[in-house]
């Protein structure tokens, strides 16, 4: 029984449809596509002419190693793709296909065909061209062709199995909130990954002999992977080994099957609820409770606050600590300097010990105080999400409600920056770095100050469930709230600060420490009232324009 | 003279070129439940919005007990509780934070606001999941959690944009009966829904809106009146005729090629 073309036909128009409509109906996803294909369309270019070169130039055994580095990589490539790039968007759902009676096969190739759809088959294309040119014009030509077409599949189907099986994991919420604080950590440490990375590398190629080096031929190793068998069967073919290139076809096309059966169990056995891999025993029937549940109580240090500003702070704590793309911003903004003390130990040990030789290091405190409070607190309204028309229902005083926000927000960016600019504090061991930590908790005020009335006047959505952390800062909210957060909130940010920091400058270009320990109180003088101003002129402005600040931060389902 | 729970005065709303909502006048009085009907699209919700100062209309404006939402948002909305149709919620946080979140947003004193959560909680079956975080809830535990936080404040007037939509029997049954002892204290209700049996046992007035415009409002007999379909005519059929859709319906279910 042969594929019926005409349903394959509408599946993959259908694919077509639905992808085109994705990226016209969501300009970011398209923007995206077009930054990826200008951004990588020319390095895989040019690695596609170099590894064609390297087929057809390097000396035996290279050619054979570097194909099956490169299909291997790539196989690899498409096995993390998912990870970090699946939306979960309905053009490559086929669940939904699973309630009309189509068969396996149709299904199966209509995935394929769809794959034309998808811009990254796009980016994979020139470096399987670089393996026809490279090793097409022989004998081998059937072989070659047979086995870029089984890498293809493998790549395919790899990311198809990874992608279902994260789908299941992603329907557990708690599964789905780790995955997002680790897709974003690891997006955010990429840098500091490629530094390790490089590092290791130098170590390598210093410490080995040529030797050594060309005895690390990967091809025996790499050849036990799916791509890689289909790179062995190629440089079998072309030395005319027929019968052991047909073997590691073979050997591949096997991997395959497996791929794509583990595949469609796994998507029919989320589709039909069987659980993700095993089956899920019945959980024991809870004991009925008859008391009344349990009260929620306030932290000790809310309990003399006024109740309604106290209730929106705890509120406020709970939904940081509780929504994953919050805490990743908590954890990124910790990460940034201790990623950059590790480069900075990376390159050279001795750095720790000049660092306290310098004090003017201890200025730059406030300046990470700034971007610390600023990722915590900026477009605060639209973090709100779907709650935010619930604090519009009630009567609240909105002074109030950016009051009790502004006061979290300070707390717990407070936390972060305590803790790094303790350490670094300890490690400087100068008075400068001391006021630096102060002048970086005051100006802590004045920028929730000003971000409060941001929010107000510049709100964007944010789809607190997604998996990559979205902000004002994308195109998501339009492109008046992304440029006015760049270039009026972060150098107004700036300006504000300064009279806060007029003490620490003084005493530090003057070489007078007792000047700053005894005009920070004025500093303090400045900025409270200056957040106190900023959460008042909120709330008037909010009073104006809460319909337009809902429709502004609406999240669509 | 009593001074109306619910005033829409020529409310109005543009989105683009599309009116949703247009000329709207109503009046609902205090302590009647109102039923507001109206086929999908025609304007219900944006016009609950409107009354509740959700959404700014373009024209006209609206009052709760006589105080104008838009002038005074805060002393209306003290008045209100609204269950939307979008069930905003917090869905990070529990039911029992959430309705205590909103309790504490109402001035109630905190012992209040605890034995009042309890309350609803138990009342509305929630009690045994009540520690969970709201995003992992079923869709009618999460309306049961909305309607608790809209009424723990013992509003005046409450709206309610299609309670019965997606929940089972036995919430149903529930939240009815939540609402009719609403009724009974003499809370004004101005209710949404699709479920024209439900409209027709509990409402006292109801009011049918189509393509934005109210077509037709009054007590289920004075509409019946008014259709000339006599007195055996269910609200269905009233409502079928005062949208203008006789035609439609007396052509549809009529598939050329099912014999």
């Amino acid at each position: 029984m042969g594929l019926n073309k005409r349903r394959v036909n509408s599946l993959w128009r259908l694919k077509g449809r639905l992808m085109l409509r994705s990226y016209t109906r969501e300009r970011g996803r398209l923007v995206g596509a077009i930054m990826a294909i200008l951004f990588l369309g020319p390095m895989v270019i040019a690695a596609a002419i170099g590894s064609a070169l390297g087929y057809l130039r390097l000396p035996d055994p290279w050619p054979a190693q570097l194909l099956g580095f490169i299909l291997v990589l790539l196989w690899f490539i498409w096995l993390i793709f998912p990870i970090f790039f699946s939306s979960l968007n309905e053009a490559a759902d086929i669940t939904r296909l699973l309630i009309y009676p189509l068969p396996q096969r149709d299904i199966i190739a209509s995935v394929l065909l769809g794959t034309l759809f998808d811009y990254p088959t796009y980016l994979m294309l020139p470096l399987l061209l670089a393996v026809l040119i490279g090793w097409g014009a022989s004998l081998a030509l059937p072989v070659v062709i047979i086995a870029i077409l089984l890498g293809f599949a493998h790549m395919i189907f790899i990311g198809l199995l990874v992608g279902t099986a994260l789908g299941g994991v992603l329907q557990s919420r708690r599964f789905r909130d780790i995955a997002i604080i680790f897709t974003a950590l690891l997006g955010s440490s990429c840098y500091f990954l490629q530094v390790g990375f490089g590092r290791l590398i130098e170590n390598v190629t210093q410490n080995m002999s040529q030797e050594e080096l060309l005895a690390l031929q990967p091809l025996p190793i790499l050849q036990w992977f799916p791509t890689g068998a289909a790179a062995q069967a190629i440089a079998q073919a072309s030395d005319g080994q027929w019968i052991a290139a047909l073997g590691w076809l073979f050997y591949s096309s096997l991997w395959l099957l497996l791929i794509v059966w583990a595949w469609w169990k796994l998507i029919v056995r989320l589709t039909t609820g069987e659980g993700f891999l095993f089956a899920r025993a019945p959980r024991p029937q809870k004991e009925i409770k008859t008391a009344p549940a349990r009260a929620a109580t306030l932290p000790i240090f809310l309990r003399r606050l006024p109740p309604d500003i106290a209730q929106i702070m705890s509120k406020e704590f709970k939904s940081i600590w509780r929504t994953p793309l919050r805490r990743v911003g908590l954890i990124q903004g910790l990460l940034v300097p201790i990623f950059m003390g590790g480069f900075i130990l990376i390159r050279n040990e001795s750095s720790i010990s000049s660092l306290t030789s310098f004090n003017f290091i201890g200025l730059g405190l406030p300046l990470y105080a700034l971007f610390i409070y600023w990722v915590t607190s900026f477009n605060m309204l639209g973090w709100e999400g779907k709650g935010l028309p619930v604090l519009f229902l009630t009567p609240v005083s909105r002074r109030r409600i950016f009051l009790g926000k502004g006061l979290a927000l300070y707390i717990v960016a407070s936390l972060s920056f305590l803790l790094v600019g303790i350490i670094f504090t300890l490690v400087l061991g100068n008075w400068v770095s001391l006021g630096g930590l102060l002048t970086g908790l005051i100006s802590g005020f004045t920028t929730i100050g000003v971000t409060a009335v941001f929010a107000t006047l510049f709100p964007s959505p944010i789809h607190q469930e997604s998996r990559r952390r979205r902000s004002s800062l994308s195109t998501r909210g339009g492109c008046l709230p992304a440029l006015a957060n760049l270039f009026l909130l972060v150098p107004l940010i700036f300006i504000m600060a300064i009279p806060a920091a007029v003490p620490l400058l003084l005493a530090y270009f003057f070489d007078l420490p007792w000047v700053m320990f005894v005009a920070l109180p004025l500093s303090l003088a400045y900025a409270l009232p200056i957040f106190w101003l900023g959460c008042r002129h909120s709330a008037n402005l909010l009073a104006t324009r809460e319909p337009e600040v809902l429709a502004a931060t609406r999240v669509e389902d | 003279m009593d001074i109306p729970a619910v005033e829409a005065l020529g409310l109005t709303r543009h989105f683009g070129q599309k009116t949703a909502v247009a000329n709207l006048n109503l009046t609902v009085a205090e302590g009647e439940f109102f039923g507001f009907l109206g086929p999908n699209g025609a304007g219900k919700s944006t016009t609950i919005n409107m009354l509740v100062g959700l959404l700014r209309p373009s024209q006209g404006t609206a009052r709760i007990s006589g105080i104008d939402i838009w002038q005074n948002p805060l002393p209306a909305k003290r008045l209100l509780g609204v269950l939307p149709e979008g069930l905003n919620l917090y869905q990070r946080l529990s039911a029992n934070e959430f309705v205590r979140f909103v309790g504490s947003m109402y001035d109630i004193p905190a012992p209040e606001v605890e034995s009042r959560a309890a309350e609803l909680i138990d009342l509305l079956d929630l009690t045994l999941d009540a520690d969970k975080l709201i995003i992992d809830y079923s869709h009618g535990m999460r309306k049961k959690t909305a309607l608790a936080a809209a009424l723990i404040h013992a509003p005046r007037v409450l709206f309610l944009d299609e309670p019965f939509e997606g929940i089972d029997a036995i919430t149903g049954r529930i939240i009815r009966d939540v609402l009719q002892q609403l009724r009974g204290q003499g809370t004004t209700i101005f209710f949404s829904s699709h479920i024209l049996e439900v409209v027709e046992r509990l409402c006292t007035r109801v009011g049918v809106i189509a393509d934005g415009r109210l077509v037709a409002e009054g007590t289920i007999n004075e509409l019946r009146e008014r259709a000339e379909t006599g007195s055996a005519t269910t609200l269905e059929d009233i409502f079928i005729k005062a949208v203008g859709a006789t035609a439609d319906v007396q052509n549809s279910g009529k598939l050329s090629w099912l014999k």
